[in-house]
């Protein structure tokens, strides 16, 4: 059996997105769906709105297609364009609090939604059950500060260096590495009954 | 006693998931060291943590919904964004042009104001020239005297005095 050839870099794809691939775009969404919805979850814990903001992304994402350029890596990109997104999201939360994001579809939207069926949904409900030590976690790491919570995520959940941490914080190598350093003392001081129990296991 | 705490390790500790082996190595080195043990096993039990997150399920029709939508979305055109780009990279040009324009005016308005003054000298000059010239200027006190002597009373009762004398 032959070898299967080497996926495109995600620069490959964005470059053919750029002269117009939806293909390679498809591609690109289905590498980065998952991190990328797990970053605005830790932002907005909510999985719907998660859900439809991560799609909302990539959206923008390709809209943005030809404002991308080679050299700039595509973890970059997408996460600076997620952080934006889940920003405004939280400025409109604060602006109008009662509204959720499901209630400004369109009709279309709606209709749209509907008549693309989610499968994976099915038998998800023990996935999405919460334990008691998972749910402090969780709001432990939300009550963070945005900019703390935004460099521990993208430290864990995307596995970006600090420096492209910092590049879309817009700050320092050394205020990145602090961020993280305060997020996670935060963490250890709130969590610290949790964690001496060893309830994790390995 | 026991070393100051050395924490070298603590950064690659946050950074990333370390490996079993790079853990056991990392415990073995710290071993003598209580003080960073326990820290390098709560800094361990954090990321397990985090790491114990749960993560949302993906919809299976989430790439399908966002190629849908962005089938509905008009693309912006790469001729439209050659324009936009042309028209950030003109846009110091425009600055620039925008700065001496309002430069220019200002040193206009001072050209302007500097004229006016020439124009007001001038004037001033232009009148000056009506004025008698030197030669009848020279006699100006002798003939202001005169004038003065004309008028005094005293000489006026003597004109009167003559033509009382004459008759």
């Amino acid at each position: 059996m032959s070898p299967s050839p080497p996926a495109d870099s995600d620069e490959e794809l964005m470059h053919r997105a750029k002269r117009g691939d939806r293909e390679a775009f498809g591609e690109l969404v289905e590498r980065w769906k998952q991190p990328v919805q797990n970053f605005v979850f830790r932002t907005l814990p909510d999985p719907d709105e998660a859900q439809d903001l991560a799609q909302a992304v990539f959206v923008q994402l390709w809209k943005s297609v030809q404002r991308y350029e080679r050299s700039a890596r595509f973890s970059t990109f997408l996460f600076t364009i997620a952080r934006n997104l889940c920003l405004n999201e939280i400025r409109r939360r604060a602006r109008h609090p009662a509204t959720s994001l499901d209630e400004t579809r369109t009709d279309e939207e709606s209709s749209l939604a509907q008549s693309i069926p989610d499968t994976a949904t099915l038998g998800a409900d023990q996935t999405l059950q919460r334990t008691e030590l998972f749910e402090k976690v969780e709001s432990a790491v939300a009550d963070l500060p945005e900019k703390q919570r935004t460099a521990l995520v993208l430290c864990r959940e995307g596995e970006l260096s600090y420096e492209e941490i910092g590049a879309i914080l817009g700050t320092s190598l050394q205020a990145t590495k602090s961020l993280i350093h305060r997020a996670r003392e935060t963490l250890k001081a709130r969590l610290k009954p949790y964690l001496d129990t060893g309830a994790w296991g390995d | 006693m026991e070393p100051p705490l050395n924490t070298d390790w603590l950064e690659e500790v946050e950074r990333r998931q370390l490996s079993t082996k790079e853990l056991e190595s990392l415990r073995s080195q710290l071993r003598h060291r209580p003080a960073e043990l326990r820290r390098l096993e709560e800094e361990m039990a954090l990321n397990k943590a985090l790491a114990s997150q749960r993560s949302p399920v993906v919809a299976s029709n989430f790439t399908a919904l966002v190629m849908a939508e962005i089938d509905r979305t008009p693309t912006p055109s790469r001729a439209w964004f050659q324009l936009r780009m042309l028209s950030l990279r003109w846009s110091p040009v425009a600055i620039t042009a925008s700065v001496l324009l309002v430069a220019g005016v200002g040193w206009n308005q001072v050209r302007v104001q500097q004229r006016d003054k020439v124009a007001h000298t001038a004037a001033t000059i232009y009148m000056s020239a009506n004025v008698p010239g030197m030669e009848t200027l020279r006699d100006f006190d002798a003939i202001q005297a005169l004038d003065t002597t004309a008028t005094t009373p005293d000489d006026v009762a003597l004109i009167g005095a003559l033509r009382q004398i004459e008759q």
